[in-house]
């Protein structure tokens, strides 16, 4: 089955394109100690806003650090909250959508409307909301965006679910006397993987997105530490005389989104292949 | 018919019950606590205990959240804990016409533009015109909406120097309908490029269903021109489930505001609530986020029924 889904996989070209970019962004933020061609932290006064040459590729920012080198060391901020934020609202949205969808009834009542009503407040706002009463910093990104993010994934989660929930096999294993633990974790969980991979995979693009928008605001990680976002927010402070900082630093959030959504199409249409076209 | 409209009010009520608990119950658990903005170090226990009775905090959460949410139902928020004690209300009131105004202009002009793109391309399926639109959709939803906002910046006014970077009017100058369009221009297009995006896709693929359906078929066995089959039998079919899609991208609009409203140095509710966040203005922060929660419930509120409305076909009862 694997084979079968790499291969088809594969022949989406757009979302090979994406892997590619990904896995050379994710290599590089991993071993940015190796990769970044200059310190990323050392300062240099006698070189702030140099455009891009030939030594730093992209320029340097106001304190005459490399801007390659610091995009490089931002992923790793960026990229690790985003990730870490996407598996909290995954835990969460999973739970949530698989007590909803396996017991029915008045826990499902109870957890949907919960889930809509986390819908419908704008995630952003619940985010400032915590970041202000608890004050900005890595973790405190993570687990704001990873508790606001779930209700897409209990929807998606639920859904599958209810469709499973009427599978023969599942009655066939009820029938046996499986436990409701057995039942979520060896019959419903595995069924509905494929579309919870695909949600898996989008909200991680939105995780970084959201990322890189509170650093902006100056709400998420905090310097010295380059993340995506500050790095765009001192280039956005510098525009008129050093353009490249926010430049560069946009293009690879950009590239990432987008790779991000280009391998979600892809896993969509390669593991569930009735999907295509829709 | 009726039944649904109330089951549906009934929901917004509790949801709205719900927004505000869960902003209580934040504010609740917060270090500190709202009384911290006016105790100094050297104040006794007992001056300490007699501010938290003047702010009521010495009552039990419930009572104290009844407290707020009535005193917010008769429009008192409370006041603003940083600069001139201003009350939150009139706070938000000043800045609710500039938000509107961008967020109004943004999405008429979203929807606009995606009609129109979404009727074409998908009348031209697979032609150069509806696989740029498609492709469009595509980069314009993963546009980081701060960073497009940036570059427009950096293109129009660094460079080109034609339009004003920030701000809503010149620095003194009266209110000027020239002016004022040049300033709206980039964070409009900021804001509607992304939603132009996901409206085209979501348009487009809905057409594309509606025209493979039997009564379009019947409509042009009948002979009926073209222009009649697309613009009164398709499109105004291909729209009803874009209503609801239009009510669910509130939310993430706010959001969108949020950026759009600092990059642009906009004075609405999103640099409204930034601002606040920076300073820790808790009233301020609380208001805020209950207004725009409410219009976003309500705006649902109001897709949902125009949706059962224009759709005769849907009944839930």
């Amino acid at each position: 089955m694997y084979q079968e889904v790499l291969e088809r996989f594969l022949r989406h070209k757009v979302a090979v394109v994406g892997g590619v970019a990904l896995s050379i962004i994710i290599l590089a933020a991993i071993f940015a100690p190796y990769v970044s061609p200059h310190d990323a932290f050392k300062q240099d006064i006698a070189n702030t806003r140099q455009p891009p040459d030939s030594t730093n590729l992209f320029g340097t920012d106001a304190f005459g650090r490399d801007v390659l080198s610091r995009i490089i060391w931002g992923g790793r901020v960026s990229l690790a909250i985003g990730f870490l934020a996407m598996l909290l609202s995954s835990v969460i949205g999973v739970t949530i959508g698989s007590l909803a969808g396996f017991y029915g009834g008045g826990a499902e009542w109870l957890l949907m409307r919960l889930t809509d009503m986390f819908y419908s407040i704008p995630a952003l706002l619940l985010i400032l909301i915590l970041v202000a009463v608890f004050g900005p910093g890595f973790w405190m990104t993570v687990l704001a965006i990873g508790l606001v993010f779930w209700p897409a994934t209990a929807r998606v989660v639920r859904a599958e679910f209810l469709k499973i929930r009427s599978e023969p096999y599942v009655e066939a294993a009820q029938a046996l006397g499986a436990s409701p633990s057995r039942l979520i974790f060896l019959h419903f969980l595995p069924n509905a993987m494929a579309p919870l991979i695909v949600q898996m995979t989008l909200q991680l693009a939105q995780a970084i997105v959201l990322e890189a928008g509170l650093s902006y605001l100056g709400l998420g990680a905090q310097p010295p530490f380059p993340s995506w976002g500050n790095i765009l927010a001192e280039g956005h402070m510098h525009l008129r005389t050093a353009p490249w900082i926010a430049t560069f630093g946009g293009v690879f959030i950009w590239i990432t989104v987008l790779s991000f959504n280009f391998i979600g199409d892809g896993l969509r249409d390669s593991l569930d292949p009735s999907l295509i076209g829709r | 018919m009726r039944a649904h409209v109330m089951r549906r009010l009934i929901a917004a009520v509790f949801m709205l019950l719900g927004v505000t608990v869960t902003i209580f119950i934040i504010m609740e658990i917060a270090p500190g606590g709202p009384e911290m903005m006016f105790v100094a170090e050297d104040m006794g226990f007992e001056r300490v205990e007699e501010i938290r009775r003047r702010m009521g905090l010495d009552q039990p959460p419930h009572i104290r959240y009844i407290r707020w949410v009535s005193a917010a139902m008769r429009g008192d928020l409370g006041r603003s804990l940083t600069g001139a004690p201003l009350p939150v209300t009139s706070l938000i009131a000043e800045r609710f016409g500039a938000t509107g105004l961008l967020m109004g202009t943004s999405i008429v002009l979203a929807v606009v533009f995606a009609v129109i793109l979404g009727v074409i391309s998908p009348v031209f399926q697979y032609s150069w015109l509806d696989r740029i639109t498609t492709l469009y959709a595509y980069f314009g939803m993963s546009f980081p909406p701060f960073w497009l906002g940036i570059m427009l910046i950096l293109l129009f006014s660094v460079i080109l120097g034609w339009l004003p970077s920030s701000g809503m009017t010149r620095y003194g100058e009266e209110l000027d309908v020239v002016s004022r369009l040049q300033h709206l221009a980039l964070p409009v297009v900021t804001q509607a490029t992304m939603w132009l995006g996901v409206y085209t896709r979501f348009i487009r693929a809905s057409m594309l269903e509606v025209l493979h359906s039997d009564y379009v078929r019947t409509a042009r066995a009948k002979g009926l021109a073209e222009q009649v089959v697309l613009f009164k039998h398709a499109l105004r079919n291909a729209l009803i489930p874009f209503i609801t899609i239009l009510g669910l991208s509130l939310p993430s609009m706010v959001a969108g505001s949020v950026w759009v409203e600092t990059i642009f140095a906009w004075p609405g509710l999103g640099r409204l609530i930034v601002q606040s966040v920076n300073r820790r203005d808790y009233p301020v922060i609380m208001g805020v986020c209950l207004v725009v929660s409410c219009a976003v419930i309500l705006a649902n509120l109001i897709a949902d029924i125009a949706y059962s409305l224009v759709d005769p076909r849907i009944s839930y009862d």
